[in-house]
This record gives structure tokens, sequence and C-alpha cells, in this order.
């Protein structure tokens, strides 16, 4: 069973499936029992939940007699097994060092329901003698061996660890982890997770409560960097020796007794890091596309500000020297001359979706991206994200359109105060009546995308939030896209005053000319999802050191 | 009342308390949105009581005799929305209706393994499943007051859902 199927049942029982999945969904439940099976194991389950969440455990009918047959054999063989069994543990606890006694009374024992750990998120993850998909993996008790790429596992709803490859951990139960070789960073989220244990060839790192990177080479000296709170780091051959170290530790504090060495620098993959390796990728594929016009990702410019002016917008030409080179947004697509780079006025740079990544903070009533297209497309795509900074201040609230509304292909998208969205073609009245209110903007990240072009003959304009389809129009004029000189973030006026400004945080544009499919914009957003980030538990991680 | 009349009331209502739980259970997979059960257990309980007299049988029977008063009336449902091309279609709709019915007496068992998984569940796991399938909270009032996406709610009840279905397969089967 494919995890994609799997995720299908749920979101038919949410009622959330999108209209393009059903054939699939269809398809799979004909040709696979073990689907159905699973299918109709999950709606089980949905209705006892229901039932739970009611108040009143699922009434189990008493009526059914069970019949039994008493047959000796699975005794006496259960009975010698477990005989077998006490033998076998025996001579294995004599046998065990120190350290694995003591993990038997250190360690809650793993739950039945739920693993160890629980995946939160990888990237590029290959294990050694694994070719199960990495969703399917259980981590429990035992030893992971990584080849390469990252891995995000979450214990007892308490401790992040971030772990990088190539190397090799066991986990031993939910509070203790034996590294042998890899890179990891640590994390307790709250009290539960204090006391948190690492064990390297010849440390063990007990966490009161923090955040640190610890780096383990199978022969050499442990690195370690404590970002945040403290930990102890005990010796595993001299007894009685431990030393706790902190962020104020420096690289003299380094314990004597053991070989870990403090390492100011070390940096080891953060909460995110694993999405954004993932969001590049993409990125770095959409700059070499073809059908790509101007993919902007808002970092500081990487290119000299001579190139930069050499495709500046037309409104900002007659002063385009006198600009600071931070007030460019440099597109990035490789070889397309198909969109200028940006120049933005009132807004500044402020952090993105992930980890050290950027976007635009339109927090002025005036503040605003322009750009400009080379031409009219017939085929026109786009894409943003973008989060309201506070409240939308405006009825309509302006994301995209171009500097002048006068003919046939303007295009302008706006957000109403309550966050529905809105397409609006210039000459094409019709439109605003048949645009179905399905969703509004959340407060947190969203994925707005737009596609023009032919659909089966007929000329198609197609709004999406969050990877759905939000709304569908059919334009009678319009028969190309006309965005050439484009202003984001708000409407300039025909009295020349910058208004209706949207109130939010951008982050990533890319600009297509050719019409995305629904499976596309799906597969875009999906891909960008900062699932991460709007993880409640990670959002609510404070310090708790002592 | 006519006396015979009140004993096969209170003989339906015994059974049917018995039975209701593993009926919308088989009947959940056939009826995709979950705010049309109630309407349809009732067609089913009606149905059921007009024709309880007819019925002559053993407690397990009776309660797949409802199952299959069940199915006609989620397929009766799912042809008032055949307008809709979101429904999945009759042939496979009956599949799986056909294969439910040689599982409906493990419905009992998965009651009970999952009454075991929800106690192996972390509590604040539980407390955040028993809000979202509350009836009175939508999953996207709930979003709002945790100040969450929808999106990052239905993502983590999955992966709710998920653990228990794992944790319920884990638990053996009895033999029925």
């Amino acid at each position: 069973m494919k995890s994609a199927h799997i995720q299908m049942i749920d979101q038919y029982f949410e009622g959330s499936l999108p209209r393009e999945n059903w054939e699939e969904f269809s398809n799979a439940l004909s040709e696979s029992a073990e689907l159905r099976r699973e299918f109709r194991k999950r709606g089980v389950l949905d209705e006892l939940l229901h039932t739970h969440a009611l108040g009143k455990a699922p009434e189990i009918p008493y009526h059914y007699p069970k019949h039994y047959t008493f047959n000796l054999i699975p005794w006496i063989i259960s009975a010698a097994c477990m005989v077998a069994c006490f033998f076998i543990w025996e001579t294995n606890q004599k046998k065990q060092p120190l350290e694995k006694a003591a993990i038997a009374d250190a360690g809650t024992a793993a739950t039945p329901s739920a693993p160890i750990a629980e995946l939160i998120d990888f990237y590029d993850l290959q294990f050694k003698d694994s070719i199960k998909p990495v969703e399917n993996i259980r981590f429990d008790q035992g030893k992971y061996e990584i080849e390469r790429g990252q891995l995000h596992l979450r214990f007892d709803d308490s401790v992040e660890l971030l772990f990088s490859g190539p190397g090799i951990f066991e986990i031993l139960n939910p509070k203790l982890v034996s590294v042998t070789q890899g890179n990891v960073r640590t994390i307790v989220l709250n009290d539960k997770g204090k006391e948190f244990t690492i064990l390297s060839p010849t440390s063990r790192y007990i966490d009161w409560g923090t955040e640190f990177s610890l780096n383990i080479s199978p022969s050499g000296e442990d690195l370690v960097n404590v970002h945040e709170g403290a930990i102890e780091v005990q010796c595993l051959v001299t007894q009685n020796t431990s030393k706790m170290l902190t962020r104020f530790s420096e690289v003299t504090d380094s314990p004597k007794f053991t070989p870990v060495l403090i390492d100011k620098e070390l940096e080891n993959s953060m909460p995110g890091e694993m999405g954004r390796n993932r969001n590049q990728k993409l990125l770095d594929e959409l700059a070499a596309d073809p059908d790509v016009i101007g993919l902007y990702d808002f970092r500081q410019p990487r290119t000299g500000k001579d190139k930069l002016v050499s495709r500046t917008p037309k409104v900002w030409e007659e002063i385009m020297k006198k600009l600071e080179l931070h007030r460019f947004v440099e597109n990035l697509h490789l070889s397309n001359t198909g969109a200028s780079h940006g120049v933005y006025h009132g807004t500044n740079r402020t952090n993105g979706r992930w980890p050290r990544s950027i976007a635009l903070n339109l927090f002025r009533e005036d503040a605003h991206l322009s750009l400009d297209l080379e031409q009219n497309y017939e085929n026109f795509s786009f894409y943003c994200w973008l989060k309201p900074a506070g409240k939308l201040n405006n009825p309509l609230n302006s994301l995209i359109r171009p500097y002048r509304w006068e003919e046939f292909g303007n295009l302008s998208i706006e957000v109403t105060r309550s966050g529905k969205l809105k397409q609006f073609l210039w000459g094409e009245l019709h439109i605003q009546e048949s645009q179905p209110s399905t969703g509004k903007l959340t407060k947190d990240w969203n994925h707005i995308a737009y596609t023009f072009g032919k659909v089966d003959e007929k000329t198609v304009s197609s709004l999406y939030l969050n990877g759905q389809l939000y709304n569908e129009v059919s334009p009678n004029k319009t028969d190309s896209i006309d965005l050439q000189n484009m202003i984001i973030g708000c409407l300039y006026n025909k009295q020349g005053q910058y208004c209706n400004q949207f109130n939010a945080v951008l982050d990533e544009l890319v600009l297509w000319k050719k019409t995305l499919t629904k499976e596309e914009i799906a597969n875009l957003f999906r891909s960008g999802l900062p699932s991460y980030a709007s993880n409640e538990l990670t959002l609510a991680a404070t310090s708790i050191a002592p | 009342m006519p006396r015979k009349a009140q004993i096969n009331h209170s003989e339906f209502l015994r059974l049917l308390a018995n039975s209701e739980q593993i009926v919308r259970s088989y009947l959940r997979s056939q009826v995709q949105d979950y705010h049309h059960m109630s309407e349809i257990m009732q067609n089913v309980f009606i149905v059921g009581w007009k024709k309880f007299p007819k019925f002559s049988g053993t407690e397990e029977e009776f309660t797949k005799w409802l199952c299959v008063i069940g199915r006609f009336e989620a397929l009766k449902y799912r042809q008032s929305l055949a307008r809709d091309r979101l429904v999945l279609g009759e042939k496979l709709i009956n599949l799986i209706a056909d294969e439910g019915e040689q599982e409906i007496l493990l419905h009992e068992q998965w009651s009970e393994k999952l009454e075991l998984c929800m106690k192996e569940l972390p509590a604040t796991h539980r407390d955040f499943v028993k809000k979202a399938y509350s009836p009175e909270v939508s999953i996207k009032d709930l979003a709002t007051k945790m100040n969450k996406t929808p999106a990052s709610l239905y993502q983590k009840l999955s992966r709710i859902r998920k653990m228990l279905s794992t944790c319920m397969g884990n638990l053996a089967d009895e033999p029925t």
C-alpha cells in the first residue's frame, strides 16, 4: 500500500480529498483488496473516534458467544517458549555491560501503540540495507545505520533529535540514544524531556533542558556546542567525573577527563532545515525550467548592481542608479529574459518560512514590489507564499495588479478584509458574480497560485489557495495576460497614490509562461509546505534550562 | 400497546442497543460524509422496526440483518448524490460492502483494541482527538481557537490515526 493512498483515505473521511485525486483513489481501491480492507478499518476507526469524542466509550456488545476450543498444544508450546525466553533473558542480563543494564531501570517501556520516536521529517535519507520507505519505518528500540541524509525524530513529545549521516545510532529507550557516529542536534521541549541522554563511545551527555549540537566520530574526540541551557558531560570510563557545559563555556572549558572538545562554531541541522533543503531543490529545478520567466526568493542580490540595473522595472528607470543594492530583488532564473529584476519600496527583508530563508515584509502603507514582464502571455501562471502580518486593513487588499488598470488582459488579485480571494480581469465584469468563496487565508503561511490559458478550447482563469482550486472563471474577451508593469503588495491609483496595502509577508514568487495544471499546483504546494514550522510543539518550545 | 408488541419493542431496543455501534462502523466506509450517518441510521432503525416482526434469528444474525438494511439505506443515500461526481462508483461500494460483511464480527475486537490503544496515547493527543471529533466543533473552528492552520491539524490527526491503526494492527486478532 502506498502512503499516498493511505493519505487519500484520511482525506476521504475528512471530506477533503481533492477533486483531481478521486479517480486515482477509486482505481486504487478497485484494484487492491488490501487497500479496501485498510479503507474499511479506517472507516471503523473514524466511527469509533466520533463515538469516543461524544464522551462515551464505544459500546462493546456482550451478546456474541465466543466459541473457543480448548486445545492443550498451544498452551504447552507457549509455556515452553516462556521458559526458554526466561533462560535467554537471564543469560543476557549477566552478559550485559553496566550501561545497558542501567537502561532497563532508566527507561519507560515502549508502548504497543506508538513507536518510541515519531518521525517528523527527513531529507535525502538512505538507510544501509533498507529499501523500505522511510515513512514506513517504526523507530523503536534498535540500531539504525544511515548512509546519507538527514532525519528528524521526536521522543515522547518532549525531545527533538536531528541526526545527519553518515552515521549509526541506536534507540535504547525513550530517554537514551547511543550514537557511534554522526552529527546530532538535540532540543528538549518541555520538562518531560529533561535528562534525555546521548551516549557516545566515550562519553555520556545528559540534557538538562537545552539545545546543543554534537558531532561524534567513531574513534576521535567528540565536538560539542551548547546553544542554550546546560548539559552534563560524564566520562564512561572514569567513574564520578562530570562537568556541566553551558553556552558560555569556552574551548578552554573542555573536559579533561574525557575526549570532548567544545566547538563554538558547531551548528548542526536545525528544525525546518530539511524542508528548506527540499524546497531549495525545487527552486534549483525551477531556475533551469525553460517555462519559468521569473523566480524570486527575496534574498540579498548575488549579482552586481550593474547587471541588476540593466533589467530594472520601467517605473524605477529614472533613478535606478541611485537605488541601493538591497532594494533589488533578483530574478534567479538562469537564462530566461521574460521578467525583470524587482525593486521594492517601503518594505524590508525578514525571516521566511524556513530557517535562514528570507521573505519580504510589506509593512508600510505604500509597501510594494515592482516587476516588469517582457510581453503579454496567452498562457500564464504564478504562485507565491504569503502570511498576513496582522489585520488586513482595507476592504480589498491588493496582491498583484498592473500599475495602470486600463485594458483587456489586466489582471488583479485582491483579498477581502475577511481573507477571501478575488480575481478581476479588466472589462470582464461578469466574473465578479461567478466567484464563490470556498475558504480564506489563514494566519499561517498560505500558498496562492493563479493560472490562465486554454483548457479544452476554453479560456480559463483560475485561482488556487493552498494547493486546491479556489475559483475558476471564463473571461469573454481576454485572450492574454498583460502584467507588463506589475505592482505587488498595493495599488497605484489614478491620482498617483499608493493604497490598498496588503499587510503581509511575501515569500517566494515564481512566474511561468505556461498554464500549470491542478496536479502541478498541488505538487508545488506540497513541496513547499513548511509542515514542520506549523507544528505546535516546536512553536511552543521555550527554554526550560535550569 | 398490546403486550406482544411491547415485548417486541423492548426486545428490538435491546438488540438495537447492542448492534448500533457495529452497524455504524460497518456503514462508515460506505457513507463519505459523517454528518449524513445519523440520518441514514435513523432510516435503518425505522425500516428495521417495521420489518422486525418478520425477523427470526439469533442476536448475531440480527446485527448482520441490520447491516444489510443499512447497506441499502446507504445505497439510497448514495443515489441521491449521484449527480455529484464525487462519489465512489456503485460497483466499488458494493465490493467494499460485500467484503465488509465478512468483517462484521471483527468490529467488536477493533473497538476493544481502540480502547487499549487510546490509553497508550499521550494525554495531549487523546484530548486533541476528542476535540477534533467532537460534533460541535469543526476543524476550522478548532484551528482558529488553537491559532493553527486547519492543514496542520489535519496532519496531526493523520499522524495520530496512523499511530492508532498501527497499534491496533499490533494487537493480534482473537479467534472469532
